[in-house]
């Protein structure tokens, strides 16, 4: 559910910023599992 | 598990943060994220409005800068500009509070919520209710004191001041800073 939410949040700022389907997010999310992505 | 839970896990693990730079691993992906756009205010008035799986999207913009308060003074304090319904998202617990708070104060008005930090240090023996403090050159009337936080990786969680959002982007917002959401999700039922 918390995948679906973000990737929502993603999808829609991805939109408005027109980036194509290839380009890297422009913009950062970070969730309760960012620490330990580090 | 084959039942329905509210809220199942604990408080803050059900928020995302959307932010301009996130975590850099390194300088060259930090200097890289300076290019990127501003998080504006039209940003997060789209993900409010459009958002189907968030319960909530709040916004914040903030900066450190010096708080003072009479003779006193409170160096480094995270002064953030929150919209109304951050509090609720992040988890943040008003422990003193005013009895008289309209609405329309609580969206645009020179108002500040202080963290525990300040009662203890700088009104000790007085209620902090009603007392003004400064930033910058502008004043804000204590309306309440959040409840203790706590520390995360040795750093104190407790020394911020909350004011309302559009009162920050009016009197202390740089451009620089951009703003920063966090959503909610949904609990499904």
């Amino acid at each position: 559910m918390m995948a679906a939410c973000e990737d929502e949040a993603r999808m829609l700022m991805r939109a408005w910023r027109h980036l194509p389907y290839d380009a890297k997010d422009n913009f950062a999310i970070l969730g309760s599992d960012s620490i330990m992505k580090l | 598990m084959n039942f329905y839970v509210p809220d199942p896990l604990p408080p803050g693990a059900n928020v995302f943060i959307v932010d301009r730079f996130g975590s850099s691993p390194s300088q060259d992906a930090w200097v890289k994220a300076q290019k990127r756009p501003l998080i504006t205010m039209d940003d997060y008035e789209r993900l409010r409005d459009s958002m189907k799986n968030g319960k909530a999207v709040a916004a914040l913009d903030d900066h450190n800068i010096e708080i003072r308060s009479g003779t006193k003074r409170l160096e480094n304090t995270d002064v953030m500009g929150v919209s109304p319904n951050y509090a609720e998202v992040r988890n943040i617990n008003v422990e003193q509070a005013a009895l008289s708070i309209k609405p329309t104060t609580i969206i645009v008005g020179k108002w500040c919520l202080l963290a525990p930090t300040w009662p203890t240090g700088y009104f000790a023996n007085v209620d902090p209710i009603g007392k003004v403090v400064r930033a910058e050159t502008h004043e804000y009337q204590v309306i309440g004191v959040a409840e203790r936080i706590g520390s995360a990786f040795g750093q104190s969680q407790d020394n911020f001041m909350i004011i309302p959002l559009h009162t920050f982007e009016k009197e202390l917002h740089r451009r620089a800073t951009g703003s920063v959401f966090s959503c909610r999700r949904v609990a499904r039922r």
